[in-house]
């Protein structure tokens, strides 16, 4: 009888001890010495890219330099809109990457479901790594609840894209970089015009600025960064809002796309400075704005705010589950805080580098001036105001209240500061579920 | 000596083959069919998401990323079996109860996590096996409570409201809305069943507790009437102990009394005799001193022998009394020893002849046949002068037969003597007879029963 018990207690515990091994993850698969990485093939930014593994292969050879027994291997092929799709298969299926590039929008999603590992413990113990090296908005992309859970890789800022010669026919000069609603609002208002007498407008002075941008640039933050309520009766959004419809009302109804700013009917438009980088250099300028010549700038500042941008920034993260975290770490380091692969990003890829030192560089402006004919002062500068976009669950479903709500209030006549109180209760009883 | 419906409760509640044993049968292999099937269908809605490519929409339902799909039916194996196996232990003690049943519920809230709280039914059986179990009655309720909170808590929505957790809707999202209401009305239906077992089991338990109570109930009548009979057997025993003891103190009075009759007839054979000689001797010399002072002198000298006899009287008969021959060896030696002893010290010739293995007789019975042999003799020689014994030892049936006969003169008229008559009343005593005859010589026959055949 205590024989058959032993027994029983002795397979119970092997049993458990089996089924907690494989549940926990804890058997070592793998090679130790080998990373797993996921990149993706084509422009993070939606612009065109022939370089797709250029930056990633040079950092695999780099790292690898250190040692020979070590590796990286990456599965190649997978286009940046089947990214985000084979990343979550990788992730149901219990064998996601060691270190893989995750997208704005991918990144809250997997770190409040615990598939990141928590950088802090590294950082700390890194003695070469100093988070003050980033731009603050790019390295606080990163960072869920407090957490630092993802590195950024590559950032963009939105910047106001400018029809220089529109400006030039004018007689308007190009705006400062400390420029304000009120310049924006006058030249747009002294450009809408009708240009060939058939008592049309047809020259306009903004296309695609929003309501995002205005509120930005004004110093608010529309949602609370759980994601679960807005602030669309805080008084700076109120301003923005009302800044917006009077930028309509220049408009006296027409509806300005993108499509009136590339053939030169348009003054301003917001554009990523990827786009920026992208079309500027030749053989792609003469493709798309070919009839006009074009440059940047900051964006324009609210009464209560001041230049600031968006930035979309790529992030590299760690899988909580990594059974290399060592070397995953170095070589994530290898991809986010080494100058001359961050330096890559200006030769190979169209955003900027989210390392101060890289992108304030020589080296960079070099390239930024001769490719591009950008100002690095101008990128420095909206980079350090920039704000991240938030990327809560579901911030693309609330940022379509938002537009709902917005375009409600300045289609209709009602008084703005009430309508947004009311559609700041219905879209919170709406975040809140 | 009441028995305790506890100590037989579990011996035969519960146990395989009965009908409670066999609810919790149907129970486990319920349970075991809803969570394999259940962590085969999860593992498949997984495969199934990446096959569709539609992982991404997948996950977003999710509150943290799932296990490997492919570890799920594994793990869930090796845990139910686990569980089992802690659930068939014996356990011996409190100690062993709670840790067991800790064990238990840890495995069953395992067993849930990985069902997602979609199903939670092995709470249940948890519960259902420790029922079925239980032995310490204070200690039940509380560990019964636990399991039942255990089992009412396990609830998703309640749950998810303080925990990260996923949920089994998230695994199903997979299918088309039809088949979501399937699987979520299986695992209902599944829950209810579950349940209907768990409550035919308690009623089960209850009424084979009811029968068991009922027959504990019978045994302990039968029980009380056998202690009733027992009292009364015992109340008898103990007159009859009392009785045996004034027995045996009315024997000892009897048996002193006996003594000192032996005694008397010691004396009066003895010492008496020789005295009643001596005094008639020396009242005859002062009447003769006077007249024939020549005559006193023969005279004296016969008071003397008569003196010296009564002497060797005395000598025989504390000798008699104290028949230390008999105390240090067995009968059959002790007369071989008499008569080799007689033979030598005389000039009287015994012609023994015993077919009967004197070693065999108790104690009464060695001494009344060595005092046979002593007294005859002693007799033989004394009164009739004989130079010539024939003693013969034979045993007919139950029945020994002494015979002791001399050549002497014997005696016409046989006066019992105290010699005698004591054989005769020690054998009487243990219901023989003595017969004399002095007609031809001297010839005493002794009969007595023997006891050891």
């Amino acid at each position: 009888m205590k024989n058959r018990t032993r027994i029983f207690v002795a397979a119970a515990i092997v049993l458990v001890a089996a089924a907690a091994a494989l549940y926990f993850d804890i058997i070592p698969v793998g090679n130790p010495t080998t990373v797993t990485m996921g990149a993706f093939a084509g422009s993070y930014w939606g612009v065109p890219n022939g370089n797709s593994y250029k930056i990633v292969d040079d950092a695999i050879e780099k790292f690898k330099a250190g040692s020979s027994a070590i590796n990286v291997e990456y599965e190649s092929g997978i286009v940046y809109d089947d990214y985000s799709e084979w990343l979550a298969e990788r992730f149901i299926e219990g064998n996601a990457p060691d270190v893989f590039f995750v997208s704005g929008s991918d990144f809250n999603k997997l770190a409040s479901k615990g598939a990141l590992k928590d950088l802090s413990g590294f950082i700390e113990g890194d003695a070469d790594f100093d988070e003050n090296a980033y731009y603050p908005s790019a390295y606080s992309c990163g960072s869920f609840n407090g957490t630092q859970y993802a590195l950024p890789f590559e950032s963009a800022v939105y910047l106001m894209f400018v029809n220089k010669t529109m400006l030039a026919n004018e007689g308007i000069a190009q705006p400062a970089s400390d420029w304000t609603w009120d310049d924006f609002y006058n030249i747009c208002k002294s450009v809408t015009r009708d240009t060939d007498g058939d008592s049309k407008t047809d020259q306009y002075g903004v296309s695609g600025y929003t309501w995002d941008e205005a509120v930005t640039s004004n110093g608010a933050d529309i949602f609370s960064e759980d994601g679960k309520s807005c602030r669309l009766s805080d008084e700076r959004v109120v301003e923005a809002v009302e800044f917006i419809e009077q930028l309509e009302q220049l408009n006296e109804g027409y509806n300005v796309t993108s499509d009136s700013f590339d053939v030169g009917n348009v003054a301003f438009q917001p554009l990523m400075f990827s786009e920026y980088r992208a079309y500027k250099p030749y053989p792609l300028r003469v493709k798309k704005y070919s009839d006009f010549e074009w440059d940047c700038v900051t964006m324009p500042a609210g009464p209560s705010g001041g230049n600031i941008s968006s930035m979309d920034t790529l992030l590299i993260a760690m899988n909580a589950n990594t059974k290399n975290e060592r070397l995953a770490w170095d070589f994530m380091k290898t991809l986010v805080y080494d100058e001359d692969i961050q330096t890559e990003l200006f030769l190979y890829s169209e955003g900027a580098s989210p390392l101060r030192r890289v992108t304030q560089s020589e080296k960079a402006a070099e390239i930024l001036r001769n490719d591009n004919d950008v100002d690095v002062s101008l990128l420095d500068t909206a980079m350090e105001n920039a704000k991240d976009i938030p990327s809560f669950a579901g911030y693309s479903e609330a940022r379509e209240l938002v537009d709902t709500a917005v375009r409600d209030i300045t289609d209709g006549n009602s008084n703005i500061k009430m309508s947004l109180i009311k559609w700041q209760r219905d879209i919170n009883l709406r975040l809140g579920q | 000596m009441a028995v305790r419906s506890d100590d037989l409760r579990n011996a035969s509640i519960g146990e395989r083959g009965t009908a409670p044993a066999f609810a919790l049968e149907c129970m486990r292999a319920l349970n075991f069919c809803v969570v394999m099937f259940l962590s085969i269908l999860m593992c498949v809605s997984v495969y199934g998401t990446i096959h569709d490519n539609s992982a991404s929409s997948f996950l977003d339902g999710f509150a943290s990323i799932p296990p490997a799909p492919w570890k799920l039916p594994l793990i869930m194996l090796g845990i139910y079996i686990a569980l089992m196996l802690l659930i068939d232990i014996k356990k011996r003690n409190l100690a062993e109860m709670c840790v067991c049943t800790a064990a238990e519920l840890a495995l069953s809230l395992w067993i849930c996590v990985l069902c997602n709280f979609g199903y939670t039914g092995v709470l249940l059986l948890c519960c259902a096996e420790f029922v079925r179990n239980v032995k310490w009655k204070k200690y039940a309720a509380v560990i019964i409570s636990v399991l039942f909170i255990a089992y009412l808590a396990a609830d998703y929505n309640l749950l998810s409201g303080f925990l990260n957790l996923n949920s089994y809707g998230a695994y199903i999202s997979y299918y088309n809305a039809h088949s979501r209401g399937i699987l979520l009305g299986a695992v209902n239906v599944f829950e209810g069943i579950n349940n209907l077992l768990f409550i035919s089991f308690m009623i089960l338990l209850v009424r084979g507790q009811n029968l068991e109570n009922e027959r504990i109930r019978d045994m302990n009548d039968r029980l009380n009437s056998m202690n009733t009979e027992l009292n009364e057997v015992n109340a008898q025993l103990s007159d009859a102990n009392v009785r045996l003891g004034e027995n045996a103190k009315t024997i000892a009075e009897m048996t002193q009394i006996e003594e000192r009759n032996r005694l008397a007839r010691e004396i009066h054979d003895t010492l008496g005799h020789a005295l009643t000689g001596i005094v008639t001797g020396l009242e005859a010399c002062m009447e003769l001193i006077l007249i024939a002072p020549e005559a006193v002198k023969n005279q004296l000298e016969s008071i003397a022998d008569v003196a010296r006899q009564g002497m060797t009287d005395v000598r025989r008969s504390v000798k008699a009394l104290r028949p230390d021959t008999l105390e240090k060896m067995k009968l059959d030696a002790a007369v071989e020893s008499m008569i080799e002893r007689i033979s030598t010290s005389t000039k009287v010739k015994i012609n023994y002849d015993c077919d009967v293995d004197l070693s065999r007789f108790s104690g009464d019975e060695e001494e009344i046949i060595y005092r046979i042999f002593q007294e005859s003799i002693t007799n033989a020689m004394r009164h009739g002068k004989a130079t010539e014994i024939d003693i013969s030892v034979k045993q007919h049936g139950g029945m020994l037969t002494i015979k002791i006969s001399d050549n002497g003169i014997g005696c016409d008229n046989i006066k019992s003597g105290f010699g005698l008559y004591h054989m005769r009343e020690r054998l009487e005593m243990l219901r023989g007879t003595l017969e004399c005859d002095g007609s031809d010589g001297f010839t005493v026959t002794a009969h007595m029963p023997v006891r050891w055949e």
